[in-house]
């Protein structure tokens, strides 16, 4: 059956072609006009933030640098490095090595837990996998997007740095904002 | 038993037309129509199927009910349905009641990720449960053993590790304990489960109830890599996988070879890869300083140039001993190296006699050997003077799988009670040292011969008993497989081979004899050239010493340099005395090992490190002729290098370059220079290995010389007279790499005296008692263990113990000891 | 030969040592220009694009230029394996000379008594002016031509090729476009030129000629949109790829001192350099200062048609220079001329 436009036929504006005095006129006028629209945004205010003293608010949802967690009451990891979020993850930057859990040495609530737990952050392209794949929610992706350092090598963080607060607070966007 | 003969039939399978052997189970049956059917409890290597877990129901045509399919063989027109409504309702209950009691902590089990629960579940299973009730709970995890851990609430009581406690490795040690939803598994009394192949039932359990305690938590299946190799720890050659983490050997899975272990693995050959990564292991070269006379680490060039230098000087007065994990490669360089400055002496025979080459040549002869499959079918299989549990572990159990599935009539003619005595059709004893003249009177009994009496006396063996073992072995079917131990020396062969030849065992494929060698290798060594009295191939050479000859040399101090190629003769050969003299006596001591024994740290002048057999390249050769490849599964560690590379250069720097530059070059070698392995290449041998016998390259074997072999006066068994006749035996457990094995520590050997309950009673001791050992001014201490099926008047006791090996008391001819309470 | 010579005569000569005073004061002046350029170029940029531009060095970040200059002189010296040692170094000291040559006609004042001497404000005044002025930047192009060529890079090689093309192909138009002026005010002399507008700035009766002017002056300093021979989204850097460091500022400062040379040929040429319109006469001290800001004011321009506009293609800039550029200048310098001769 042949294919009838109907009502969905958009009009498409074309430019008047170019060329003739009509044209060079046009192209005057077109020149001025962009040499107005700079101007005029010369007389407005930046709209850029004083990054390291005035920081972004993120929103609640975005993905920043990894936190572990551990359970408020008892101080025990939540992470039992089942190593899901390794097999999860697209970049291959995190490392598990399990180890068990002893009554003298108890690390996490399951029978074993993660002895080491690194993730590569000069790797990560922060898409979040791990937390999803994380059966006991023990990794979320944080706020923190200051992550820059001088040294590849430090850009594994280990699960000590993990597990810690960021330094600094990023700023989390208000309902409003 | 004959092999049964494959006849197909052909069965409709989900409208499919499928031709399967007859005889197989429909859930065998179904894979060669390519359609898969979920099972939990089914292993055909178990044995008979039990239709335990009820995964596998499928609907077929003219029966009302739903069939299991692992227990129902496949028929001539069979009408099978697999994806009916009906069959998937039932596979999703059976999913979903196998999950009721399940605690699904997936993410800290051991097995997530390669469970096949967790597999036919997400691919058979319902997706959801309905189960809001408590589940059952037990106390977990629990040690069964120091080597396993045991999760009875992930357990969904398959059977299958029970099944192989009792129907394989026989040790009858796992039941089920209590009914219904109660039931665990369990020992009876709760005794730790540790059998030598208790390891098998960590790969069969369906689900993460059994673990390994030294994989526990160590990996996941996507952090591993697989790598397949083949275990050297003793001659069974069991072909394994090394699971890979981070260049490290995390667990060592068995890699199923019919022609060669079955798919069943000892938990020495599953556990002592912990070796491999013991912080002991030499990962340098060591040389002794002149100065400090201490063994110190040096470079490469100085340890390759000491070396070389003190092969040069010795010219003809080197001698070389290999060891049994060394492979053709490496014991062909270095047969290459002695005979190259001149020197004949070369031994690979663990201290034992020499045998001469003719004997060897008729020993080797294609038509005499069987297979290792040959023993589950064969119509009688003789055990001569070997115990497969200690000396070739994984043969154990292909035995009692002939035995108990194939009607395998088994005899056991042993000094030393045999595990297998109990599964025999009947078993005798003769004096330790008398294996000549108990073979002479086998011989003779078979053969109708005269003297069988006055044999049986020397031999200190029961006539009645030899008589009725010659009957069995002629009237019990005409597939005689012999499967005689190395340690039965070098006299009885003769007459060993007079009676294959009148068993005519020769004749037929499934019959003949099978070698169970001391040391992993060596076969492959004798055939590539590593003994005084014959070249690679065993071929005609220039005769030259044995190692105990090696040894009284070294000893007089008329031997400049010893080689020592992964051998450690202190500790694993006869006469432990003369051996430390040796040593000391020796100019220079080349050593290649992975671990530092006390002898090699007081006398050695240069210490190779010597790789793993998970770092290894190269080939070695089973009991039965297969030629098997080890590969490379993980690198070297420290500054270790390729032992053929080492070889080659220590060769190189004496002024023999063997021209060789890489690994696949020496096999190529050995391959021009033994006939029988013609054209043989990497390739070809593959990852099951090769019979070469099989190959048409057999037929320049060399050519095997006619009987009847002059079998010789065999030599009268010591009267006790009070003293006790001393046999010793070499435990699987008494090995270095158990020693360094956490995991298996608790299972090293320690020294035992075996004796009767009647010599027990006469020197007044009892089972765990302390008695000394000794003959003449040298003495061991042992503990006692009665046994009741050791003949009186005879002491067996372990050798190559770390302390306290009866090595020391066999000085010579093996002979009369006393035992007095310590 | 003596033709020649009694054609390039000087208008006005000082003793030779106020001939070294006003070089070194002038070359002073022209470097403090430049720097002035660079910061204006991102301020001004920055803020047309809704951002600060540099603002962490010195105060409003007016200490950028000096921090960069800083930057690039103390980084290493390194060249290309490939690369022609000498011809590698010379290269940006000749665009450097060339710059700084040019400078030395640009009037910013006529003669002024100081101390009792007569001294005009200005480096030189040659008779042959403004040819002066186009001689210098021609020599220009070899200081690109020889950095592009010597640096053994193919991104240079490219970058200098299209720049030598490009220079040559304006310098055409851009000469033409002031025939017009020259014309009208009957002499080269640059002094000459200004003196002429006092009744009337020559952008009026000139508009033609200086809309040439500024479009050539575009493509003759290199600056966007027509900066096609640095293109670096596609020659990555064109001509100056391989340089780093004290070399590269030399490029950078060379470029930034044609602009500004750009800017004062057009404050001179047709905005009456130091006259102020509507008969303001000030005393004749601040005519330096009415020829700078005029000079800025025009640079700011430049900054702003860079931000405006995308760069086009090459063969579009090359059409534009030879098909509509040319034939409008040649045009130009023929009414203009006609109507000269017309109106004596």
């Amino acid at each position: 059956m042949a294919w009838t436009p109907g009502d969905d036929v958009i009009a498409v504006q074309r430019a008047p072609e170019p060329g003739g005095a009509g044209g060079a006129y046009r192209a005057f006028g077109e020149t001025l006009r962009g040499l107005k629209t700079t101007f005029a945004r010369m007389l407005e205010r930046p709209v850029v933030y004083q990054y390291p003293e005035q920081k972004l608010p993120v929103y609640p949802r975005f993905r920043g640098r990894h936190k572990l967690h551990r359970f408020s009451d008892t101080g025990l990891e939540k992470c039992v490095g089942c190593s899901l979020c390794a097999a999860a993850c697209p970049a291959d930057c995190i490392r598990v090595v399990a180890a068990e859990n002893t009554p003298e040495h108890r690390v996490s609530a399951g029978e074993r837990y993660a002895a080491v737990y690194e993730i590569n952050l000069s790797r990560c392209i922060f898409c979040g996998y791990c937390e999803v794949a994380c059966p006991f929610d023990a990794i979320t992706m944080g706020h923190d997007y200051e992550m820059s350092d001088y040294n590849r090598q430090d850009l594994i963080f280990t699960k000590e740095m993990l597990l810690a607060e960021p330094l600094e607070r990023t700023p989390l966007r208000t309902e409003d904002e | 038993m004959p092999r049964p003969e494959e006849r197909f039939v052909t069965f409709s399978i989900d409208g499919r037309e499928v031709s399967a052997p007859a005889g197989v189970m429909l859930a065998d049956g179904a894979k060669y129509g390519d359609i898969e059917i979920p099972v939990f409890c089914y292993e055909p290597k178990l044995g008979a199927p039990v239709g335990a877990c009820r995964m596998c129901l499928v609907e077929v045509e003219g029966i009302p009910k739903l069939q299991t399919a692992c227990s129902t063989p496949v028929k001539d027109g069979m009408v099978v349905h697999t994806q009916t409504q009906r069959v998937r309702e039932a596979q999703n209950s059976v999913v979903e009641f196998l999950l009721v009691n399940h605690p699904l902590d997936c993410p800290v089990c051991d097995k997530g990720g390669e469970c096949p629960l967790q597999d036919i579940t997400f691919g058979w299973g319902r997706g959801i449960s309905r189960m809001v009730e408590p589940k059952r709970h037990f106390r977990k995890p629990v040690e069964l053993s120091p080597l396993i851990a045991i999760d009875r609430e992930r357990c969904i009581l398959c059977y299958r590790c029970v099944r192989f406690s009792q129907e394989v490795s026989e040790d009858y040690q796992l039941i089920l304990n209590e009914r219904g939803a109660s039931s665990f598994v369990g020992t009876f009394d709760g005794h730790p489960y540790v059998a030598p192949f208790s390891g098998n039932i960590v790969e069969l359990c369906p689900v993460g109830a059994l673990t390994s305690r030294a994989y526990r938590f160590r990996a996941r299946p996507w952090d591993i890599e697989g790598s397949g190799s083949v275990c050297t720890h003793c001659p069974a050659q069991c072909n394994v996988e090394f699971t890979v983490r981070d260049e490290r050997v995390l667990r060592v899975l068995a890699r199923d070879n019919h022609g060669v272990d079955d798919g069943w693995l000892c938990d020495k050959g599953r556990f002592a890869y912990q070796a491999i990564h013991s912080d002991e292991r030499i990962t340098e070269p060591l040389v002794r300083n002149p100065d400090s006379g201490e063994l110190e680490p040096a470079t490469w060039e100085y340890a390759l140039d000491v070396a070389a230098s003190a092969i040069e000087q010795a010219g003809s007065s080197v001698a070389a001993i290999a060891g049994g994990t060394t492979t053709n490669e490496e014991g062909f360089l270095l047969q290459r190296l002695v005979r190259a400055v001149g020197s004949a002496d070369l031994d690979s025979r663990a201290g034992l006699p020499p045998v001469p080459a003719e004997t060897q040549r008729a020993l080797a002869a294609p038509a005499l050997q069987a297979t290792i499959p040959d023993i589950e079918f064969a119509h009688t299989v003789l055990l001569l003077g070997t115990d497969p549990i200690d000396d070739v572990a994984s043969l154990d159990l292909r035995i009692r799988k002939g035995v108990r599935r194939n009607g395998v009539k088994l005899a056991v003619a042993t000094s030393r009670p045999s595990a297998l005595d109990a599964n025999s059709r009947l078993w005798l004893r003769y004096a330790p040292g008398a294996e000549h003249a108990f073979v002479a009177a086998l011989a003779a009994a078979v053969g109708g011969a005269d003297g069988v009496e006055a044999l049986c006396e020397k031999a200190d063996a029961d006539p009645k008993a030899v008589a009725a073992l010659a009957q069995l072995l002629q009237d019990g079917g005409e597939d005689v497989v012999i499967v005689w131990g190395q340690r039965i020396g070098a006299a009885p062969l003769p007459s060993l081979l007079n009676l294959a030849a009148a068993l005519r065992l020769g004749e037929r494929a499934g019959a003949g004899l099978i070698e169970v060698p001391v040391g992993g290798n060596a076969r492959g060594l004798r055939e590539v050239g590593v003994q005084s009295n014959a070249g690679p191939g065993l071929k005609d050479a220039k005769a030259g010493k044995s190692a105990h000859e090696i040894a009284q040399q070294a000893a007089d101090g008329k031997l400049t340099t010893l080689y020592l190629l992964h051998a450690d003769p202190v500790r694993d050969y006869a006469d432990r005395r003369l051996w430390e003299r040796a040593l000391q006596g020796a100019e220079a001591v080349v050593a290649h090992a992975t671990l530092l024994s006390d002898a090699l740290r007081a006398t050695a002048t240069v210490v190779f490190p010597a790789e793993s057999y998970a770092e290894k390249e190269g080939t070695i050769v089973n009991l039965d002729g297969r030629v098997q490849r080890l590969r490379p599964a993980i690198g070297r560690p420290g500054s270790v290098r390729a032992e053929w590379q080492v070889l080659a250069d220590v060769a190189k720097r004496a002024g023999h370059d063997p021209q060789v530059l890489t690994g696949p070059i020496v096999t190529q070698q050995v391959v021009a220079a033994v006939p029988f392995y013609g054209g043989l290449t990497l390739e070809e041998i593959g990852g099951k290995g090769v019979r070469w016998q099989e190959r048409d390259a057999a037929s320049a074997a060399p050519e095997a010389p006619a009987g009847p072999f002059e079998a010789g006066e065999p030599l009268a068994a010591p009267r006790p007279n009070g003293a006790l006749r001393l046999g010793t035996y070499r435990s699987i457990w008494a090995a270095p790499e158990v020693e360094v094995s956490p995991a298996l520590k608790f299972l090293t050997a320690k020294q035992q005296a075996e004796i009767s309950p009647v010599d027990a009673d006469r020197i007044g001791v009892d089972n765990g008692g302390r008695v000394t050992v000794s003959a003449g001014d040298v003495s061991v201490l042992a503990s006692v263990f009665v046994r009741g099926n050791v003949p009186a008047g005879t002491v067996f006791l372990a050798e190559a113990t770390a302390e306290q090996s009866a090595t020391e008391l066999l000085g010579g001819e093996p002979g009369l000891v006393e035992v007095r309470p310590a | 030969m003596s033709s020649v010579l009694t054609f390039a005569t000087v208008g006005f000569a000082e003793a030779w040592w106020i001939q070294i005073i006003k070089a070194v004061i002038i070359f002073l002046v022209g470097f403090t220009l430049v720097p002035l350029a660079l910061m204006l170029d991102r301020k001004l940029m920055g803020r047309m694009q809704m951002r600060y531009g540099p603002n962490r060095v010195g105060p409003f970040g007016a200490l950028q230029p000096m921090a960069d200059i800083g930057k690039l002189l103390f980084k290493q010296q390194f060249r290309p394996r490939t690369s022609v040692g000498f011809l590698f170094a010379v290269a940006p000291a000749i665009s450097m000379v060339c710059a700084a040559g040019a400078f030395a006609v640009i009037p910013f004042g006529n003669t002024v008594d100081i101390f009792g001497k007569e001294v005009g404000l200005y480096g030189i005044d040659v008779s042959i002016g403004i040819l002066f002025v186009f001689a210098f930047s021609a020599l220009s192009v070899y200081g690109l031509m020889l950095g592009g060529w010597a640096s053994g890079s193919k991104y240079s090689f490219l970058g200098a090729m299209r720049s030598a093309a490009q220079l040559i192909s304006y310098e055409v138009s851009m000469g033409l476009s002031l025939v017009g002026v020259v014309i009208t005010a009957g002499t080269l002399s640059l002094t000459g030129i200004v003196e002429a507008q006092a009744g009337m700035w020559f952008i009026v009766p000139q508009l033609v000629g200086f809309l040439i002017f500024l479009l050539a002056a575009f493509a003759e300093t290199n600056r966007p949109p027509f900066d096609l021979t640095e293109a670096d989204a596609e020659l990555v850097g064109g001509y100056s790829t391989e340089y780093g460091g004290g070399r590269f500022a030399a490029y950078y400062a060379a470029e930034y001192f044609h602009l500004v040379i750009a800017s004062a040929i057009a404050v001179t040429m047709f905005f009456g350099g130091w006259m102020l319109p509507f008969g303001i006469d000030p005393p004749q001290w601040v005519d330096p200062i009415v020829v700078i800001v005029k000079t800025v004011l025009v640079v700011c321009f430049f900054i702003w048609a860079r931000t405006t506009f995308p760069r086009p293609r090459y063969d579009q800039l090359m059409s534009l220079g030879w098909k509509i550029l040319l034939p409008l200048a040649t045009a130009n310098a023929l009414v203009t001329a006609i109507l000269v001769v017309v109106t004596h």
